[in-house]
């Protein structure tokens, strides 16, 4: 049996169900989900547009309330926290990077990478910060604004951002979406070798099949409902 | 990881504030683009609070600091028509060091005949107590005035007759020499409004001109400088002036003291402050409105920032602290600004108006109404700034991902709208707690607010119009009226930024008009006119005879005239009447009083009854019926005047309609001929001449008169007119100032607004061209646009204006109230200018954009 199972999952969704307003009236746009993800495990969600690949990511991220059913992440229920207790549980435990990378672009490379740890209020913010942006390769743009740097560059200072911080969960949305495939490449190589580093739980919604299939796992979601891929296959090793 | 973990990885508050002014610095050092506006509103707002706070303490200060200098003395008692007696006199320099000047209108004379009304004073050789009078030329001329037989005179007297230093002039019945040209002298407060340039004299040479008569319109005022102990303890002072008054009952004293130099003129810079005021708190509400979608605007761009914040662990608290931080450090550095230039004003006033005002400025840093401004700047900044930033802190993270699907997911921001309305409470508690007259003050701000609402609403109804007729012919049209109408209209931006400004300069040149109106339209009927003042009872033929020999169709009228002070009104002294405060100026100085047998011209009983010819009764007297009822007065009672050293008691026989813009004579009270006929008195003569007299006649007959008649004051009604009119326009310049200033801010505002919008305008701009639309098309849709909104707001507040000057010329000042249709035409053409400026600009900008950018980020 794997070693895994004995611990808490990183992710485990129960029944999940999440509806939304919008001008044409509520949209659901997961209606049942269960799945459950262990520690170190990588695993790819694809599907349609539309389909509710972001919003699971959103759910899980503490982004989005689910509307029914149980969002348990690293242990804790994200139904019992407030949006603060939801935001201190990312800043310590969850990495996010966005296809739009989100980079806060009136801040230096460095300052972005260290803002997660000064909201952590650590005192080692920028040293860890100016280690990170060594471990992506970007040890000399540190002081570059995000408008200053490629879009490669732009994404991997938001995967140093997202791992900085050391998280047991990294959420990563289409994150070679606004890339070239060499760039895109690059970076997946980049975010696969820290996973791997650092052994965290990844969560990879993506469009692309070559990236999907570099994970543990694909789930395939359509119409707000897991098609395959909901229980764990055991990998030959 | 448990629940408890986070909670202990969660930061604690007190660490949060430096990590918010750390990361609100970080983010500040890119520029607070958009926020220019923003420090520029609430620096004007602030500049405008600060500006009228200074002045009004610049003002006080300088009474308080120059009293002694602006009346001469410790103590100043005045009395007109006599001397002291005496036992006056020996009382009076029982207190002190005394001084007595003489000050009264009369002709001054060159060689070649040509004359000119003088503000003459006569004084002896202690003058002045406190301060110098300053001869400007020759210089090291020292106290020339103090020779017999010469004078100082200021400036415009030798340019009005051509004369220099040195040449000779005839006053009265001498020739005196001109010794110097008379600069700054002390004691200019106690001088009443002055028709002419000023002359002073020593009283030995006063004496030689045999102005002196008995009844001549003299002003005799005594200073004392009491030794410096006593002169400095304000009981000491109000124990010397009851001294004097119960001494001397009956001898009229007018008493000042350095503590409270100018009463009048003190309550008259109150009032006037109260209305400016207005316009300040105005101003600074409409900076706050500015400063309100600036940060609106500001936080929308810095949506993505606040939700990238969120996802990597940043609290709402957090948030708001970052952005609050930021609002508070520009505005520090637009309260800053604002207080630079408010600290200015005084300065900058005491430069430009050093002729024109009373008095001079103190003129330094006043630190309470600067308090005050900064309060109220950071006060309006909190109440407008906090709703926006409290919406924005809470801002939903997924915002990041999910933009487009659904709805604004922001939660309620109660408590931010609680902490914006304690906010404007503590504004309005601090206009209120700052003002003297509270009433008052509560009253214009709910007003100012009522102001706002019903602008709001009408931009509002604009806006609703326009989209019930978007489908309006030809495109051009359509196309304006749709951005009229759609969500994010400029309608309500443009109607509050300026409707109030412009609002404001309407009315103020509309009743400008209407006071010049009713001036000039009295002057007009049977101009060129004079007053000659001390005409002898025995010359009255003759002065007559020679007017009529020149010019026989010349119209003359006279009156005895005296001139006393009212001391009591039924048996309650002056002091402790409650009167109106527009009736306060009949008590606070002498009045001019005549008697007559028969109801006098241009004036109409209204109550009552005319005393018969010949009537020998208790004394008896007509009172003007309007200022009667400002002061309490009914048929029947009894008023107490002081004439002569004599204290007079007649009862009100009538109450009279007067019809004073007909500038013929007139009094306030007549009284019965036997009450006044005994006491020593003049005549007051008025002279018209036929319209259309030649110069040379009119020049004519003043000089005979002025050479005949050496010891009579001739004072030209168009002068008097020509100084009122002066003084108006100083007051309206002033006003118009502040007004202009209100709508400069409100320019600012628009321009936020306008730039606010900026982005969705050039994405419409984008999609227009793409579905084929001409720039031509689209530029004649964005300028009617513009000029729609601003004529819209132009002729609303065009309305409001006019009914406002309406009310306050027929229910204020009692005018007449004309519409200046050009006044009005200008202000509106200024703010459509303003508009389409704006317009032109925005214009220009969204045409220049190029498409793909657009289209694509779409």
């Amino acid at each position: 049996m794997d070693q895994s199972l004995k611990q808490h999952p990183a992710i485990h969704l129960e029944g999940l169900h999440v509806t939304l307003p919008s001008r044409a009236g509520a949209v659901a746009i997961l209606r049942g989900i269960d799945l459950s993800v262990p520690e170190g495990e990588a695993v790819a969600v694809v599907g349609p547009s539309g389909s509710g690949k972001s919003t699971l990511l959103m759910v899980i991220a503490g982004l989005e309330r689910a509307t029914k059913g149980r969002v348990t992440v690293t242990g804790t229920d994200l139904g019992t926290l407030d949006e603060d207790g939801l935001a201190r549980l990312r800043a310590a435990n969850i990495g996010i990077v966005f296809q739009s990378f989100h980079l806060v672009p009136t801040m230096t490379a460095i300052e972005n990478v260290a803002l997660p740890m000064e909201f952590l209020n650590q005192d080692d913010a920028f040293a860890r910060a100016r280690a990170a942006l060594a471990e992506v390769g970007l040890a000399h743009r540190e002081a570059h604004f995000p408008g200053q740097l490629s879009g490669g560059e732009q994404q991997r200072v938001a995967i140093a951002r997202a791992l900085a911080t050391k998280p047991t969960l990294i959420l990563a949305d289409e994150p070679t979406g606004n890339l070239d495939l060499a760039t895109g490449e690059a970076v997946m190589d980049l975010l696969f070798e820290m996973k791997e580093r650092t052994g965290a739980t990844l969560l990879l919604i993506t469009h692309d099949n070559t990236l999907a299939k570099r994970c543990d796992r694909t789930v395939n979601v359509a119409d707000g409902r897991i098609i395959t891929g909901g229980k764990r296959r055991v990998r030959a090793t | 990881m448990t629940e408890a973990t986070i909670t202990a990885a969660a930061p604690t508050a007190r660490l949060k504030l430096p990590l918010a002014l750390r990361i609100a610095l970080r983010e500040l050092r890119a520029g607070a683009g958009g926020l220019a506006v923003f420090v520029l509103c609430i620096a004007l707002g602030v500049a405008a609070v600060a500006a009228i706070g200074s002045l009004a303490a610049a003002f006080d200060k300088a009474l308080a600091q120059q009293g002694r200098l602006l009346i001469g003395g410790d103590l100043s008692f005045e009395l007109i028509h006599r001397q002291t007696n005496p036992e006056e006199t020996a009382a009076l320099q029982k207190l002190g060091d005394i001084s007595g000047s003489a000050s009264f209108r009369a002709m001054a004379r060159a060689e070649d005949g040509k004359s000119a009304l003088v503000e003459m004073k006569a004084v002896d050789d202690p003058y002045p107590l406190y301060g110098d009078v300053a001869v400007l030329e020759p210089k090291d001329a020292g106290a020339v005035w103090r020779a017999p037989g010469v004078v100082v005179a200021q400036r415009g007297l030798l340019d009005r007759l051509g004369l220099k230093v040195g040449n000779p002039l005839k006053i009265g019945q001498t020739t005196v020499k001109i010794g110097g040209i008379l600069g700054d002298q002390p004691d200019r407060l106690a001088d009443r409004l002055s028709y002419g340039p000023k002359l002073l004299m020593s009283r030995d040479t006063l004496a030689e001109t045999g102005l002196v008569q008995p009844g001549s319109l003299i002003r005799w005022t005594y200073r004392v400088k009491m030794p410096d102990e006593i002169g400095v303890d304000r009981e000491a002072l109000t124990a010397a002036r009851k001294g004097i008054e119960t001494k001397f009952p009956q001898s009229g004293f007018a008493i000042h003291d350095w503590t409270d130099p100018a009463p009048s003129l003190r309550r008259d810079a109150k009032r006037f402050t109260q209305f400016i005021n207005f316009v300040g708190l105005t101003a600074l509400l409409l900076g706050g409105i500015g400063v309100g979608n600036a940060i609106q605007s500001y936080m929308a761009k810095k949506r993505d920032i606040i939700a990238t914040f969120k996802c990597l662990g940043a609290s709402s608290r957090l948030v708001l602290n970052v952005y609050l931080i930021q609002a508070l450090l520009l505005a520090l550095i637009g309260i800053s600004m604002g207080l630079v230039l408010g600290a200015l004003a005084p300065a900058a006033i005491a430069t430009l108006y050093a002729d024109a005002l009373p008095i001079q400025l103190a003129v330094e840093p006043h630190p309470i109404p600067l308090l005050v401004a900064a309060l109220a700047g950071l006060l309006t900044m909190v109440l407008f700034v906090l709703w926006p930033l409290g919406r924005a802190s809470r801002i939903s993270p997924a915002v990041l991902m999910r933009a487009h699907l659904t709805e604004e997911s922001e939660r309620s921001a109660l408590p931010f709208a609680i902490g914006s309305a304690a906010a404007g409470l503590a504004l309005f508690a601090l206009a209120i707690a700052a003002s003297d007259e509270r009433i008052v003050t509560a009253a214009i701000s709910a007003g100012i607010v009522v102001a706002f609402v019903l602008l709001l609403g009408f931009g509002l109804l604009v806006q609703r119009l326009a989209a019930r007729f978007r489908r309006t012919k030809p495109p051009a049209w359509g196309l304006a009226l749709a951005s009229i109408g759609a969500p994010g209209s400029l309608a309500r931006s443009i109607a509050v930024s300026l409707g109030l400004g412009l609002g404001l300069l309407i009315a103020v040149a509309l009743i400008h008009t209407s006071l010049l109106t009713e001036i000039e339209s009295h002057v007009e009927v049977d101009a060129p006119a004079y007053y000659f003042l001390d005409v002898e009872p025995d010359d009255l033929r003759t002065f007559q005879d020679t007017a009529k020999a020149i010019e026989p169709k010349a119209k003359l009228d006279d009156a005895p005239m005296l001139r006393g002070r009212i001391i009591e009104l039924n048996g309650i002294s002056v002091d402790k009447v409650e009167v109106k405060p527009d009736a306060r100026w009949v008590l606070s100085g002498d009045r001019g009083l005549t008697y007559t047998d028969a109801v006098p011209g241009s004036s109409t009983v209204e109550e009552g009854e005319w005393w018969p010819k010949g009537y020998n009764g208790p004394p008896l007297v007509s009172f003007d019926g309007e200022l009667a009822k400002g002061l309490g007065l009914k048929l029947g009672d009894m008023v107490t005047v002081n004439i002569l050293g004599r204290n007079v008691e007649a009862k009100i026989a009538s109450l009279r309609k007067i019809d004073w813009e007909s500038l013929a004579i007139n009094f306030v009270m007549v009284f019965s001929p036997n009450t006044l006929e005994g006491a020593p008195h003049r005549l007051v003569t008025t002279l018209e001449l036929p319209k259309g007299t030649p110069p040379a006649t009119e020049a004519k007959i003043i000089q005979s008169l002025a050479e005949r008649f050496p010891l009579v004051t001739a004072i030209k009604i168009g002068d008097i007119i020509e100084a009122a009119k002066a003084l108006l326009a100083k007051l309206m310049t002033a006003i118009t100032a502040t007004a202009g200033a209100t709508l400069l801010i409100g320019a600012a505002v628009l321009a936020g607004a306008v730039s606010a919008g900026q982005q969705q305008r050039k994405y419409l701009t984008v999609l227009y061209k793409t579905l084929g639309a001409t720039r031509g098309r689209i530029m004649r849709a964005e300028l009617l646009e513009f000029g729609t909104l601003g004529l819209a707001t132009s002729l609303l507040a065009l309305l409001i204006a006019t009914v406002t000057a309406w009310a306050l010329c027929v229910f204020a000042f009692d005018i007449k109230f004309i519409f200046a249709p050009w006044a009005a035409i200008q202000t509106v053409a200024l703010a459509l200018a303003l508009v389409l400026t704006v317009g032109a600009i925005t214009t220009w900008r969204v045409l220049s954009v190029k498409a793909a950018p657009y289209l694509r980020a779409e």
